[in-house]
């Protein structure tokens, strides 16, 4: 819910909630208050009546006026003390029936009773109520709207440079600029939450030029002991006379050396694509890699007389990094070569936005849900990383391309969608 | 033949040396860039030995002086960077090779032992060793004067023992040199084993010598003894 329909729906509900109940006691007060100036009217009318009745009885004696006051005969039995009472009485001027309020007196005057009936007439009293309500209705309608459009008024004004820093935070590149010039907004907590903003921008800015140029060295920094240690390997291999045991040693220095070698280069991969360092975007053939490395897959599937077969049915295009899609395809072909068996089969085919390459290999479905994860390995060979796969998913999710994998037929199925 | 190593680690310069001397070649260092532009401009070499990242500049920029000041010198680039852009631009500001670390000593010097003879025996490019003759432009073979039919990894196995004669190969070295960027392919170490009996079969089937000898546990020898 936007904020401004938000405080507009609590002031609206609120007002309503007061009005109601407002209006309510207003009637109930109107009422009561009106109620009472029509007893104590009517009671200084009946106070005049009686007056003049005792000075001169036979006067009224027989006066009757329906509607103002009527004058009947009493006796003793039905005296009673005077009481109010609504009634309805036939106005004949107009041949309506209309609401009156009347009070009865019993009186005795020279020894005789009488009854006396003073009315008023309601229906003044009563519009008046009506048209009061109205008035007051027809003006809690215009002050709430008043409310809502002041409140929309104030809002679209007060928050404007809200909605400023808004779109300037939407347009924000961490990796071109090195701040937000935030214009001084006449509201103190805005300004307060662009300094803040800038503070973070700028925090933010450093960890990820840290981390951008921590990654840009380390493949640097790390690999240089590596060679260091790689070469000087080297040279204690050809200084002879080495017995086996010693060369044996050397070599396998040499081999942890390169795996930890491999191990820095495809870590510093999967941390550059996570901090998002390949933004290029160029036009590349999937072809064109394929068979830039078909060659060496080829000689290599040869001699474990793997059958090789590239079928394209589809010329595949897709934007992405140069290295990343190469690193992309490669990966998935040498695992296709690396997980075989003796005299197996590597069909790779393109079609349509896809490309499919299946493989033989152990007869044993792969766990699906695992097989993208860091550091999991299903065959036993010492010296796969297990991260060839996760670093496969990671520039499928960065490009949104779709990998899926099956077992159908006694193959290992690998569909990549574009 | 002279050659420049421009590297500021001095561990991997000193290393680099001391393979290449024993190859006969005569080698000269620089730590730092201004060094190298030094050296570079005062005397001739036949090859430069570039590193990229340098404490006090970019190597590539060497390369760009080194053909600004038309020095006919082979340049290898030798490159901690991965991405194949980097390395495209090493090629594009005129290296004729490059390397990535690391690397192994035997593969730099098949490198540096290929682009002198590209640069020094333009469209001749031969190699003799006893009875065998390498036409490297043409990438033929002869032994005893009859061709030798080799795959493209044979022969790449062969030049590559050619290059580092009388030296232990490892087996990952050899793989890492065939393969390149696919070498991380475990598989690929039991086939260096096959392309190596393979050669070894051709060879001796032309009636040449059995030159490569397995170092039981670390690699093999390309040796006449």
């Amino acid at each position: 819910m936007k904020l401004l329909n938000r405080t507009s729906y609590i002031l609206i509900t609120t007002i309503l909630f007061v009005v109601f109940f407002g209006s309510i006691a207003f009637y109930i007060i109107l009422k009561s208050t009106t109620d009472k100036e029509i007893k104590k009217e009517l009671n200084s009318r009946m106070e005049y009546v009686i007056h003049e009745f005792r000075l001169n009885p036979t006067v009224f004696g027989s006066l009757s006026l329906p509607g103002y006051i009527t004058v009947e005969e009493g006796s003793p039995e039905t005296k009673s003390m005077p009481f109010f009472r609504d009634t309805i009485l036939l106005d004949e001027l107009d041949n309506s029936y209309k609401q009156y309020k009347s009070l009865t007196a019993d009186v005795e005057v020279n020894s005789e009773f009488y009854r006396i009936n003073v009315y008023k007439s309601l229906s003044v009293s009563n519009q008046l109520i009506e048209r009061i309500t109205l008035i007051v209705t027809i003006i809690i309608i215009v002050f709430i709207l008043f409310i809502y459009l002041l409140n929309r008024f104030i809002f679209e004004r007060v928050w404007a440079d809200f909605f400023v820093t808004i779109d300037k935070l939407k347009s924000y590149n961490v990796d071109l600029d090195s701040s937000i010039h935030f214009e001084a907004s006449e509201i103190a907590e805005f300004n307060l939450l662009n300094s803040a903003l800038n503070q973070m921008i700028v925090n933010l800015r450093e960890d990820y030029l840290n981390v951008k140029e921590f990654t840009g060295n380390i493949s640097h920094e790390i690999q240089t002991p590596l060679s260091i240690i790689r070469l000087k390997c080297e040279l204690l291999l050809q200084s002879m006379p080495l017995s086996n045991k010693q060369a044996e040693l050397i070599r396998d220095i040499q081999k942890t050396n390169s795996r930890l070698s491999r191990l820095n280069k495809t870590l510093v991969l999967l941390t550059k694509i996570d901090n998002k360092q390949f933004p290029q975007k160029e036009k590349i053939s999937v072809d064109e890699i394929i068979r830039r490395h078909l060659e060496d897959f080829t000689s290599l599937a040869t001699l474990r007389n793997i059958e090789l077969k590239y079928s394209k049915n589809a010329d595949i295009y897709v934007f992405g990094d140069a290295t990343l899609i190469d690193v992309l395809l490669v990966n998935l072909i040498k695992n296709a070569v690396l997980h075989n068996i003796d005299n197996g089969k590597i069909f790779i085919e393109t079609k349509d936005n896809e490309i499919i390459i299946s493989n033989t290999g152990e007869e044993k479905e792969l766990q699906a849900k695992k097989i993208f994860d860091r550091y999991t390995k299903f065959s036993g060979k010492n010296d796969s990383l297990g991260l060839g796969l996760s670093l496969v998913k990671k520039i499928c999710d960065l490009y949104r391309f779709k990998i899926s994998y099956k077992y159908e037929n006694n193959l290992h199925i690998f569909s990549l969608l574009f | 033949m002279k050659i420049l190593i421009v590297e500021d680690e001095i561990a991997l310069q000193e290393s680099i040396n001391s393979y290449l001397k024993v190859e006969g070649y005569n080698c000269e260092s620089a730590l730092t860039f201004n060094e190298g532009q030094e050296k570079i401009c005062m005397y001739p070499y036949d090859c430069l030995l570039i590193d990229v990242n340098l404490p006090d500049g970019n190597g590539l920029d060497l390369i760009k002086l080194a053909k600004s000041q038309n020095v006919t010198a082979g340049i290898i680039v030798i490159s901690a960077r991965e991405t194949i852009d980097d390395r495209i631009t090493g090629l594009n500001f005129g290296a004729d090779d490059y390397i990535v670390k690391p690397f192994h000593l035997s593969e730099l010097n098949a490198r540096i032992y290929s682009l002198l003879r590209r640069i020094h025996f333009k469209g001749e490019d031969q190699i003799v060793f006893n009875e065998i003759e390498v036409n490297a432009t043409e990438r033929l073979v002869m032994i005893n004067n009859s061709p030798l039919d080799l795959t493209k990894k044979e022969y790449d196995l062969l030049l590559y023992f050619l290059s580092n004669k009388n030296r232990v190969l490892t087996k990952e070295s050899i793989c890492e040199y065939l393969w390149g960027d696919h070498a991380d392919n475990a598989g690929t170490l039991d086939f260096v084993y096959t392309h190596i009996k393979n050669l070894r079969k051709k060879m001796i089937d032309k009636g040449g010598q059995n030159y490569i000898h397995t170092m039981y546990g670390v690699g093999y020898k390309f040796t006449t003894k």
